[in-house]
């Protein structure tokens, strides 16, 4: 017989240790996705308990129900629409009063529930004593002290599941005093709530709050105007806005509760915290600090990351070769032994390729995350980011952008709003990174000067810098994307990362990375295939290929960039990923010498205008498939391909024109 | 921007208390929820080395950033700050709560018997240098802006 199925919430404000907890209950056993339609990570463990098979859905951090943010928009239509059986609300034990909030919140909805008390430990070590049946006792469900870190009280919080599942029947809930104006509103809307709709697993006067806070999201027409009206009558006489209304009543009880909970008054802020913070923040050694942390963190992913990189796609195509050489192969007609080497495998390889960067993102990124440092960062950066609307996290994506736009987009699920995740995904694709440095490299030694050659690269840098800034200050000025949230973010105290924890996330994202970019990816490098291998029997990416045609059809367009049809098939290449550019160039430009005949067909200016395009149109199909499974919209993904192109194509235009009227060539 | 100039730069360690949560309901929303209500008491712990970027400690010793734009939005009656800035309470009387490191300071204000603790009557506040008046001794004193900024004081005259 299957064991009977337990949906349990994780729910808990930020830094309470949730992911900690998340991943002691549930090992191995979890999949990461996205919450639908939004850049909101899902992570969805299961474990069993006795006979329960429990599957652990970790709720993205929320401060309340009421939404600010698109976490809490998710977490409210969560509970709203698809209620959990139970509860696993997280405190942090050095810090009771702001996560009660939520607490409260959730405790009032009569689903069962249990409050895990986080960091004991540390609670303990800084000489905090905490009374959890007290708390227990006014909340109306269990309260287990943990160590989610240690283990501490791991066993002691199953064996509380356990027998909550075994008995949901017994939840209580708490009550809030409120203002007499929004009790009699929210009488007044449960008794119509009742009227309405039964077998509500929430209470109704949980309902009536959310009810309350957007009146818009009603059942019916009559109940909408009606919540609509108490809004209106409680605002006018409080003053104030519902939500912040509610906020009040339930910090007052909470206040009142971490009094009786807490027999010593709680100390001060952690020392450690402080001594770190007096020099990693300070007003001259915190910038210098912090970009030689940058820069030790970008050696770190891409020094590490890269070779193996290479090795890897070094790999793939000696074993393509190998393939080739077959028996199996050199019986199957030449086109198909090229779909499947030059379109499949080469797909496969540029996904595997990608992994070693990924893994290495993750694990340094997860470094600078858990132990406090992003908020430090970000903090540092904040103003010099607020001028593009986003804030201080961001620069760090930006920045690691510069080595590889892949994980950068990934790693945009760190920052904390949908606001900032969607700009800095739009941004990422104009930082150069190490694969367009590579054609970038090869060009300007061609066309250049070696004493020219590196001042064009800086050139090339300083424009993307600008492009980065100026792409921000649009998407900025046409909200686009939707309006930014307000800054307002925790600094956690400095913790030690737990290495399970960082190796645990990598893993989970190279494995997200396979399961929702790999797809897009290798079906853009078969559709690259297509257009340069059909109709059969033409020479590769030729005149009469569907790219040549392609090409030939585009080329008024490109002719005012000094771009002819031959480099446009290679900008098609480019496409797969940078580096195959030059290769690309190679095969349409057909000869041996490819310095000579690139030298020979192509003026500076005109090297100049390509390379220009190349920084500035779409990176490649990897980071195409990245923002796509990142932001869960292809209405952000065209709208990325789009301001790729346009820049690229307007800016070489400009560049080539311009020089011309200058008299170069 | 225009009323930018009436509004002081915040200084580490001034302290205020929350009497408003301002006009913006999405900032307003957020502190509410992180449980910063009017009558939680604000400590501004430091700047960003760029500047628009604070740092502020709340009565349970969290840290939060936030920016100047948000702070200005709140409603905060002040009741720590540095001396260099009391014009914003008038002439009166005020006790030294802390004194900033620094060996000339430090022996510039012994010597005149300044400790934490110290009531210093101001008669002119905003005119500079500053001249205070210490209440024990009778002895007055000439500050520079650079010295008062190192002085935390409150009121202490009710």
């Amino acid at each position: 017989m299957a064991k009977p199925c337990v949906t349990v919430a994780l729910s808990a404000i930020p830094n309470t240790g949730k992911t900690t907890l998340f991943n002691r209950l549930t090992g191995e056993n979890q999949s990461t996705g996205n919450w639908p339609g939004v850049s909101v990570e899902r992570k969805i463990g299961q474990f069993s308990l006795g006979e329960y098979q429990v599957e652990l859905v970790d709720l993205p951090g929320a401060y309340a129900l009421s939404p600010v943010t698109e976490e809490e928009r998710v977490v409210r239509h969560y509970f709203l629409d698809d209620p959990p059986d139970l509860v696993l609300n997280i405190l942090n034990a050095q810090n009771l009063y702001r996560g009660l909030g939520l607490t409260l919140q959730m405790a009032m909805s009569g689903l069962p529930m249990l409050v895990a008390v986080n960091m004991m430990d540390e609670a303990k070590a800084r000489g905090l004593e905490l009374d959890l049946d007290i708390l227990s006792q006014h909340l109306g469900v269990p309260v287990v002290g943990i160590s989610a870190r240690s283990g501490e009280g791991i066993p002691e919080l199953q064996e509380a599941l356990y027998q909550i599942m075994h008995h949901p029947e017994t939840a209580h809930f708490p009550h809030i005093s409120c203002p007499p104006v929004l009790e009699e509103a929210v009488k007044d809307l449960v008794r119509r709530l009742e009227a309405l709709e039964e077998g509500q697993r929430l209470r109704p006067d949980f309902l009536a709050f959310r009810l309350l806070e957007v009146p818009a999201e009603a059942p019916t027409e009559p109940l909408k105007q009606q919540a609509d009206q108490w809004r209106l009558k409680i605002e006018k006489s409080l003053q104030t806005s519902v939500p912040v209304a509610c906020a009040s009543c339930r910090f007052n009880a909470a206040r009142g509760l971490v009094r009786e909970a807490t027999h010593q008054h709680p100390p001060g802020s952690d020392a450690r915290s402080e001594t770190l913070d007096r020099v990693l923040l300070h007003r001259w050694l915190g910038l210098p600090l912090f970009l030689i942390i940058m820069a030790l963190l970008f050696q770190a992913i891409y020094g590490l990351g890269m070779p193996l990189q290479e090795l890897l796609a070094h790999g793939f195509d000696a074993g393509g070769a190998g393939l080739r050489s077959t028996l199996a192969m050199t019986s199957l007609p030449d086109w198909l032994v090229s779909l499947l080497l030059d379109g499949l495998w080469q797909g496969v390889g540029v996904v595997v390729s990608f992994f070693p960067l990924i893994l290495f993102f993750f694990v340094f990124m997860s470094l600078i995350e858990d132990s406090g440092y992003m908020a430090r960062a970000a903090f540092l950066m904040d103003r010099l980011m607020h001028r593009l609307g986003l804030d201080g996290k961001a620069f760090i994506n930006l920045l690691l952008g510069y080595g590889c736009n892949v994980p950068a987009v990934m790693g945009t699920r760190i920052l904390s709003s949908r606001y900032n995740r969607i700009v800095t995904m739009l941004l990422i694709p104009f930082t150069l990174c190490s694969a367009r440095l590579q054609v970038f490299v090869f060009m300007t030694g061609i066309l250049f000067t070696s004493a020219m050659a590196p001042w064009v690269l800086l050139v090339l840098y300083l424009i993307s810098f600008v492009v980065v800034i100026a792409i921000g200050l649009l998407l900025r000025l046409f909200r686009i994307t939707g309006q930014p949230e307000p800054f307002i973010m925790e600094i956690p105290p400095y913790r030690l990362p737990i290495l399970r924890s960082v190796l645990l996330r990598s893993w989970q994202e190279m494995k997200d990375f396979l399961y929702r970019a790999a797809t897009l990816i290798v079906a853009g490098v078969l559709v690259v295939w297509l257009l340069t291998h059909l109709p059969v029997n033409q020479p590769v990416a030729g005149a009469d290929t569907w790219a040549g045609l392609l090409g030939r059809s585009v080329s008024p367009l490109f002719e005012p960039l000094g771009i002819d049809w031959h480099e446009t098939i290679a900008l098609l290449f480019g496409f797969i990923a940078k580096e195959i550019v030059i290769g690309a160039l190679a095969v349409i430009y057909g000869g041996a010498d490819l310095s000579a005949r690139i030298a020979s067909q192509v003026t500076p200016l005109q090297g100049l205008s390509f390379m220009l395009f190349v920084l500035l149109y779409t990176p490649c199909v990897a980071t195409v498939a990245a923002i796509r499974a990142e932001s869960q919209s292809w209405r952000i993904t065209f709208l990325s391909l789009a301001l790729g192109l346009g820049t690229a194509w307007l800016a070489s235009l400009a560049l080539y024109q311009g020089g011309r009227a200058l008299g170069f060539s | 921007m225009s009323n930018r100039s009436h509004n002081y730069q915040p200084m580490p360690g001034s302290e205020c208390l929350i009497t408003d949560l301002g006009n913006d309901p999405q900032v307003a929303q957020r502190l509410a929820q992180m449980g910063v209500l009017p009558g939680t008491r604000l400590r501004i712990v430091r700047l960003a080395p760029l500047g628009d970027t604070l740092e502020v400690a709340v009565e349970q010793g969290e840290l939060l950033a936030l920016r100047r734009d948000e702070l200005d939005a709140l409603g905060c009656q002040y009741q720590v700050l540095p001396l260099s800035q009391v014009e914003r309470w008038g002439p009166g009387l005020y006790r030294v709560l802390s004194l900033a490191n620094g060996h000339t300071f430090r022996d510039r204000v012994d010597r005149h018997g300044m400790e934490p603790g110290s009531i210093l009557q101001v008669l002119h506040p905003g005119q500079w240098p500053l001249r205070v008046e210490m209440e024990k001794n009778g002895e007055s004193l000439i500050l520079g802006h650079g010295e008062a900024v190192k002085i935390l004081v409150e009121r202490a005259d009710g």
